[in-house]
């Protein structure tokens, strides 16, 4: 895997992603409304399938119940705009805190559990805590009627403030969010502890005796996955304007890997794309055809025996480093 | 070729994102009904109402000089794809006013988001209290029931008619929960008491295990607050193990709505419940309403397939008063209006809620209505 | 005492036994398709309400249940059948996630062609037996008990021939070692196929036998799927014993529980069940530790 800042090709990798940030950033001058409004919710539930990928594409690890982080996250945001402070920055911070210790208590207690057994416990983890949620009916919560209401609030950058009532002005930070999400998650898998985990992946008994520690090292991960999951959540929400139970959900834990799949795990950018075109595909095909969770299931049927390593799997190098699991 | 199958993929993906559809001359109804899902049923009602309303319309001439036309999008039982359809057709669309689904929570999600663009909303199956009273929005009205319509009348008749001591089992989620409230409330106004609730999660299949303790609370009535195919279950069960022979029975009106009314049979027989609409009510405009209804669909309309009927007219005579499609004007408009349809005459009120009349209803050979008297 | 223990703590316990034979019918086929192919069937459900369908479109015909259930269960089965030539057997050897995906999307499409061809309502299905008796001093119906006792015979059947028949010896022979069977002269496609046939025809039984009980409707699998995951996890994947065993005592707990506790709560220990049993025994009561 390249690193953002590898000698000969840094030049090469700045100009592609200087290329397409310009795209990204001019796209919703040809957009009318109802595009802009879809293409924000792709981007942001692009960096919930890419935190994904920190556990499943480089740990190895699958978790079913990754909703429940961005569900959490949805609603940290939400309380903080409603209730307490209208700041997005105090949001994402509630956000992020909350889903870490949660990813940390899930992480931790299960991490003993392996393959297809530390999924089925994270799915009921993210059952337990969906039904808490589900039930508060008489909390400020609104129990299955969700959190509606969520003020839209404004950005402080300091010097200026950027009006997030504005569908474009979103659009540019949800890019901006996007984007520092994938940096960091850059850094992170090629960071000497991405290289801990990719060890992990391809024989876990051989990373001890390296004199690392597996456990802490997947717990780690979970949690850094959680985070990120947490701060999308927590932007669909603030830009959404409600948090529902349907965002903790196990049908999203499941769509989240889906999306991640056809993506293409192990690439971060993979599962990026997979997000925006279920997202958009989901959303259009729903538009022109009444039944068309069957064309979306026969998408994934496809997908899943024709091109095992997603859509950008399709468009790898040969010497590109092919990390489907 | 798997090369270029993606490539394909990717290109109509495009190519229908860039879609753009033409607007004219006409007031577009905007229709976001869950087709898919666990309420697929009664929404295809709700779309079936809306587009029969919108012909009637038009066979008339339309108002204002202007045909109607209906845009339906389906919402899945999903708030997000509610929410995004909602964007889609105010942004992409146009469309003068909206009809949403019958999930609460995609209407409540929707609310603030017609707001926001304002547009109107008038909402015809969603039951949450939540959406008008208090919380209500400027945009949005409903002319369905809500808990507070049927309940207060329902109670006091089953205080004077039934018994004082009641047991109440329901879904645990937030629209069974604030009905019960409401039924609490005024039951305990009429001078009768709850000796015992049980709240049961959704998607139960096995009832038995509770009535052992209802059994043993010896309540006068059951009061069953439930939708769907939990409804199903529980009334099929309640009936196996034969719980009305040692109590009355009586639910909210979407325990044997009509979506489900064939699947209960004759184990709904003798349930009571209190309602603003049954499709054997008695009035000429009523009568017509049917007729034309079954010419259509071939199966008599239910509560859900009036009220999105009655909605659709409700706008359209707000829109021909008010002169316009400007949703400040339709808003003024329908405030305090009254509108006579099939179900009756009604009046919207300050709160945003049609005050709708009531009817006591009791389900009897093999899951017919039948009018015991007027309870309001 | 004794009456609080005759006539409220033993109907429960019976209503629990009832329930968990449900669960273990749709779970057993789970754990054992698991256990020889590593699949994770996530539409192990939508074939629980194909079968319902099938025994309620079979009874539009011909009304009599006792022919509509084999008819479903061989309906289920050869759709089985089908999805396993045509999409799971592309798949073997690959990790189990891509047949999560693979499921995902069946499950998907199963209920989208079921509102399609039968519609959204829910449809009733008369029990063929319709008496009651009178047991502990409450009416029971004499269908439970008959799900019961065919629950018990089906289940006392698949052990016998996974225990004591040539084809069970092959079978377990393939589960531990396919490699081995393979070049042993077992052929291991076949046991495959037959084995997801009947697995998946399992579950299809479990739903004409449930639809007199649960109604059918085309959402109906989801409501089942996630506890029977929590039982087969509970048990051990791929162990029938474990699944029976984790079956009875989910059935128990939840009919137990909610004597004391809202039923709501009751639904959520299920959950706490699997987590505290995970906790000490990471791979299920049965499951050896190691063992995916």
């Amino acid at each position: 895997m390249a690193k953002l800042n590898s000698g000969s090709n840094f030049k090469k990798t700045f100009l592609v992603h200087a290329i397409i940030l310009a795209a990204l950033a001019v796209l919703p001058l040809f957009l009318n409304g109802y595009h802009q409004k879809l293409a924000v919710e792709a981007i942001i539930l692009s960096v919930f399938a890419m935190s994904l990928d920190l556990v499943m594409g480089y740990a190895g690890i699958a978790t079913f119940g990754h909703a429940a982080f961005f569900g959490i996250g949805g609603y940290a945001m939400g309380v903080m705009l409603k209730f307490l402070f209208p700041s997005l920055w105090l949001g994402l911070i509630l956000a992020g805190f909350c889903t870490a210790i949660l990813a940390f208590l899930i992480g931790f207690v299960s991490i003993r559990a392996k393959g297809i057994y530390f999924a089925i416990l994270t799915l009921a983890f993210a059952e337990v805590v969906y039904r808490i949620i589900f039930h508060s009916y008489n909390t400020p919560l609104g129990g299955s009627d969700g959190l509606v209401g969520v003020p839209t609030p404004m950005l402080h950058l300091g010097f200026f403030d950027i009006d997030l009532r504005n569908t474009v002005n979103f659009y540019w930070v949800a890019v901006a969010f996007a984007y520092l999400s994938y940096l960091v998650c850059k850094l992170i898998v090629g960071s000497p502890f991405g290289s801990i985990l990719s060890g992990i992946r391809e024989n876990e008994n051989r990373v001890p005796f390296l004199g690392f520690n597996v456990k802490w090292s997947k717990v780690t991960a979970f949690v850094l996955a959680g985070i990120f999951a947490g701060f999308s959540g927590a932007m669909f929400t603030a830009f959404k304007t409600y948090a529902d139970t349907e965002q903790l959900n196990f049908l999203l834990s499941g769509k989240v890997i889906v999306m991640a799949l056809i993506g293409g795990i192990g690439t971060l950018i993979g599962p990026m794309v997979g997000a925006v075109v279920i997202t958009i595909f989901e959303s259009v095909i729903s538009t022109y055809f009444r039944a068309h969770h069957l064309i979306i299931g026969a998408l994934f049927v496809i997908v899943v025996i024709f091109m095992p390593k997603g859509l950008l799997g399709l468009f790898a190098r040969k010497d590109r480093n092919n990390n489907g699991s | 070729m798997k090369r270029l199958l993606a490539v394909a993929l990717i290109v109509v993906s495009a190519v229908l994102f860039a879609f753009q559809a033409q607007a004219a001359n006409e007031i577009l109804v905007g229709c976001i009904s869950d087709l898919t899902g666990t309420y697929a049923a009664l929404s295809k009602q709700q779309v079936d109402a809306v587009n029969m309303a919108v012909d009637e319309l038009n066979q008339k001439g339309g108002v204002l000089g202007r045909k109607f036309k209906v845009i339906v999008e389906d919402s899945a039982t999903s708030v997000s794809l509610a929410t995004q359809k909602l964007e889609r057709l105010i942004l992409d669309q146009k469309v003068d006013f909206v009809i949403p689904p019958t999930t609460s929570s995609a209407v409540l999600a929707m609310m603030p988001v017609a707001l926001k663009y304002n547009k109107l909303m008038m909402v015809t199956l969603a039951q949450s209290m939540k959406i008008t009273g208090e919380n209500r929005n400027k945009v949005t009205f409903r002319c369905f029931a809500n808990g507070e319509i049927t309940g207060k009348p329902q109670s006091k008749w089953m205080v004077k008619n039934l018994g004082k001591k009641y047991y109440i089992i329901g879904a645990d989620y937030a629209w069974p929960r604030s009905t019960a409230e409401v039924y609490t409330k005024f039951l305990k106004q009429n001078g009768a008491e709850i000796i015992g609730e049980t709240w049961f999660p959704l998607g139960t299949k096995d009832f038995a295990p509770y009535f052992g303790k209802i059994r043993a609370a010896k309540p006068e009535v059951l009061l069953m607050i439930c939708a769907g195919n939990d409804a199903v279950s529980l009334v099929s069960q309640v009936n196996r193990y034969g719980l009305g022979k040692q109590m009355k029975l009586a639910a909210d009106g979407s325990l044997v709505s009509a979506d489900i009314i064939k699947a209960h049979g004759a184990n709904a027989d003798g349930i009571i419940i209190a309602d603003f609409y049954v499709s054997s009510l008695d009035t000429p405009e009523n009568k017509v309403f049917v007729k034309n209804y079954m010419a259509r669909y071939k199966d008599a309309p239910s509560k859900m397939a009036l009220s999105s009927y009655e909605g659709v007219m409700w706008v359209a005579q707000a829109i021909k008063q008010a002169g316009s499609t400007d949703t400040d004007k339709m808003v003024k408009a329908l405030e305090g209006s009254t509108y006579k349809g099939p179900q009756g005459s009604k009046k919207m009120g300050p709160d945003h809620q049609a005050a709708l009349e009531v009817y006591m209803i009791q389900i009897a050979n093999g899951g017919q209505y039948k009018i015991l008297e007027r309870a309001n | 005492m004794i009456d609080y223990l005759i006539y409220v703590i033993m109907p429960q316990v019976l209503h629990g036994l009832v329930w968990g034979t449900v669960i273990a019918f749709i779970a057993l086929g789970l754990t054992i398709i698991f256990g020889l192919m590593d699949i994770v069937n996530f539409a192990h459900g939508e074939y629980y309400m194909v079968g319902a369908f099938m025994g309620y479109t079979v009874l539009g015909v011909i009304p009599n249940f006792w022919i509509a259930v084999p008819v479903a269960v061989v309906c289920v089965a050869i759709l089985g059948l089908f999805t396993e030539y045509v999409l799971f057997r592309r798949l073997y050897g690959r990790d189990p996630i891509f047949h999560l995906l693979l499921t995902f999307g069946l499950g998907m499409m199963l209920r989208e062609v079921a509102q399609l061809i039968w519609g959204a309502d829910t449809r009733r299905v008369e029990a063929p037996v319709q008496a009651t008796v009178e047991f502990l001093g409450m009416m029971y119906p004499v269908y439970r008990l008959l799900i019961l006792g065919i629950g018990i015979c089906v289940i006392l059947l698949i052990w016998y021939v996974l225990r004591y028949t040539e084809v069970g010896a092959k079978i377990r022979a393939v589960a531990q070692d396919r490699t081995m069977a393979w070049a042993l002269g077992i052929r291991v496609p076949l046991i495959y196929t037959s084995v997801f046939m009947c697995g998946v025809a399992l579950a299809g039984f479990a739903g004409v036998l449930m639809s007199p009980i649960s109604f059918v409707y085309p959402t109906m699998g989801i409501d089942v799927i996630l506890r029977a995951f929590i039982v087969v996890v509970i048990g051990g994947l791929g162990n029938v014993m474990g699944a029976l065993f984790a079956s009875l005592i989910i059935g128990e707990v939840e009919a137990l529980a909610s004597i004391w506790i809202t039923p709501t709560i009751a639904e959520t220990l299920v959950f706490i069940i699997l987590i505290i049993t995970m906790i000490f025994r990471p791979a299920g009561l049965f499951g050896k530790a190691g063992e995916r």
